[in-house]
């Protein structure tokens, strides 16, 4: 038995069951990364001894009768999720020393569920990146095809998961960083409903547009990891009062009478033959489970990805203002005042992909820009949610594939930013509107690589998207990338 | 982005100093990418549009004015590059007379 290859509810029950043990679990992927970060790069930081320690108190804790929900099982997060006492680099020269004096929620939420932190996994630094080709600490690889990329800016979380070097991940997603890795990896990414789970402790890039959430190698892994991350919390004053319920009760395999929406702008122009083919044979078999799908339309789709640019560029400029140099990260040895001093500080500790966010991000709102950029993009903002709100008075769903083409090679499109950003021309509108969104696998194509199906639902309705991306994958099958690898 | 002078007002806003190469690279991926996105977004009619900041509408979040358990000074100060009798240490930026 591959204890690697075990989905977290699979994991539990031979947990609960006594049939493995805590310490016999963590080793195997302790292992598992030993064998393969080397060559996949996902991993920044491992944590080795304090997870051995902490399988043994979560062991303790369960022989003596206390329930958790996720007990014993080896979760990783992406580094730029604050973790007390455990580095915490956002992929960046800038922290590169920085050792965090509080959790985030979700990080004190996983460990009060008896998760064992595996370490912190690679990104593109700061978020900014689509490939995962932007880190200090290097690019990470595809399992499916070491030439190609994981995709980002969580390809670090989407490769551990996929090849068996982490039970489960968790990210954030500010137009796709979660479903689009999720989709080139051949895992499950879910991008919950902004304000559903705490962005306490989660390094602010592009604010009102990102939400956490995990990367899980089954929709039902999805659920139960959702359920131990969500909820309110006071230290995020946008988190969503309302109290959640059991996603796991959702997943009935009935979604018979369900309405799925199939957004024809999403169908044209710039998509993948095969990844068309493989949408058409997923809505087949949502209909041969009685969903009904239907056309709609987005005439706004061709505006999502520019006002995203502008927007997220603006508030990753402010966001990325804090770092200085005075009161953590990296600082520059020689400077002659202050000024100077925060100057040279920024300029070597950022790469070249954040200078280029953090200066566009200030262009866009200069005295000559401010209207014909950012003011312009936060109309967009307001008619690609339109688009969706009337969506959704006819149906429940959006059905799309989460990205128009499958994993593509490392470098091809290093130097084409607008081209690397249409990567996420499916995933974007549901960080533009704020909905929860989920990227499930969906077979792959020609050459072998994954490819992804994305549902996307109604504000805080992740209960019937996960019923209906669970109810497709128990109707399909894919290999998982451990096959491809070993 | 009309001139290098315009980006050097600009990465000084930013608080940048960016090398010759970066400066050439940055002055035309920011002239690129920015008439791209004007060209895009020129055919859009936000005439009748309200600007949308944020999906929430929350407006004001106030918590209750009640003691809480910050952290530790020595703690806030753990990653500071340079600490001076328990404060964060800054270079000078008063000149003396």
């Amino acid at each position: 038995m591959e204890l690697t290859r075990l989905t977290v509810s699979e994991t539990l029950k031979k947990i609960k069951g006594k049939e493995i043990g805590i310490a016999e679990l963590v080793s195997a992927y302790l292992d598992q990364i030993e064998n393969l970060n080397k060559t996949i790069g996902a991993y920044i930081t491992v944590c080795r001894e304090d997870c051995e320690k902490r399988a043994e108190d979560i062991q303790n804790k369960l022989d003596t009768g206390e329930n958790l929900p996720l007990a014993g099982i080896p979760a990783a997060l992406a580094d730029n999720i604050v973790t007390r006492g455990v580095l915490t680099t956002c992929a960046s020269k800038m922290l590169h020393n920085f050792i965090p004096p509080y959790d985030s929620t979700v990080s004190e939420k996983l460990r009060n569920s008896g998760a064992v932190l595996l370490g912190k996994l690679n990104m593109d630094e700061f978020s900014a990146g689509n490939s995962n080709e932007n880190s200090y600490y290097g690019p990470v690889k595809n399992p499916w095809d070491f030439e190609r990329v994981p995709g980002g800016s969580n390809g670090g979380a989407a490769a551990a998961v996929a090849a068996n070097m982490a039970c489960f991940a968790v990210g954030s997603d500010a137009c796709g960083s979660l479903r689009q890795p999720a989709s080139f990896c051949g895992v499950v990414g879910l991008k919950p409903t902004y304000g559903l789970v705490s962005r306490y402790g989660l390094i602010a890039f592009a604010s009102s547009f990102e939400q956490i959430g995990p990367i899980t190698r089954s929709v039902e892994d999805a659920a139960v990891v959702l359920n131990a991350i969500a909820g309110h919390d006071p230290k995020d004053s946008v988190s969503a009062k309302s109290r959640h319920p059991d996603y796991t009760v959702f997943l009935n395999n009935d979604i018979k009478g369900i309405r799925m929406g199939l957004p024809k702008e999403y169908i044209g122009t710039g998509i993948q033959a095969d990844v068309r083919q493989r949408l058409f044979e997923a809505l087949k078999v949502f209909e041969s489970m009685g969903a009904v799908v239907e056309e709609v339309s987005f005439p706004m789709t061709e505006y999502a990805v520019s006002a995203y640019y502008i927007l997220s560029s603006v508030e990753a400029a402010s966001n990325l203002g804090r770092y200085d140099g005075i009161r953590y990260g990296y600082r520059a040895e020689h400077y002659p005042d202050a000024g100077d001093l925060y100057k040279k500080t920024r300029s070597e500790g950022f790469g070249f992909g954040v200078k280029r966010t953090i200066m566009l991000g200030t262009y866009f709102t200069g005295r000559d820009c401010y209207d014909s950029f950012y003011k312009k993009a936060l109309k967009a903002r307001r008619l690609v949610t339109e688009d969706f709100e009337k969506a959704f008075d006819k149906v429940d769903i959006i059905v799309c594939p989460t990205v128009p083409v499958t994993a593509f090679r490392a470098g091809e499109k290093a130097d084409d930013p607008i081209g690397m950003h249409m990567s996420y021309v499916y995933t974007v509108a549901a960080n533009i509107a704020g909905f929860c969104a989920i990227s499930v696998p969906n077979g792959t194509d020609s050459k072998g690589l994954p490819t992804g199906l994305q549902l996307i639902g109604k504000p805080f309705d992740e209960g019937t998207l996960l019923k209906a991306a669970h109810a497709f994958e128990k109707n399909t099958r894919f290999d998982k990338p451990f096959d491809v690898i070993c | 982005m009309k001139n290098h002078e315009e980006l050097k007002q600009l990465t000084n806003m930013a608080a940048l100093s960016l090398s010759d190469i970066e400066a050439e690279k940055l002055f035309n991926d920011i002239r690129n990418i920015s008439q791209y996105l004007a060209e895009k977004l020129s055919g859009l009619d936000t005439r009748n549009t309200e600007p949308m900041v944020h999906v929430s509408d929350i407006t004001n979040v106030f918590r209750d004015d009640n003691e809480s358990d910050p952290l530790k000074r020595e703690e806030l100060l753990s990653n500071a590059p340079e600490t001076v009798n328990g404060c964060f240490a800054v270079p000078k930026i008063i000149e003396e007379i």
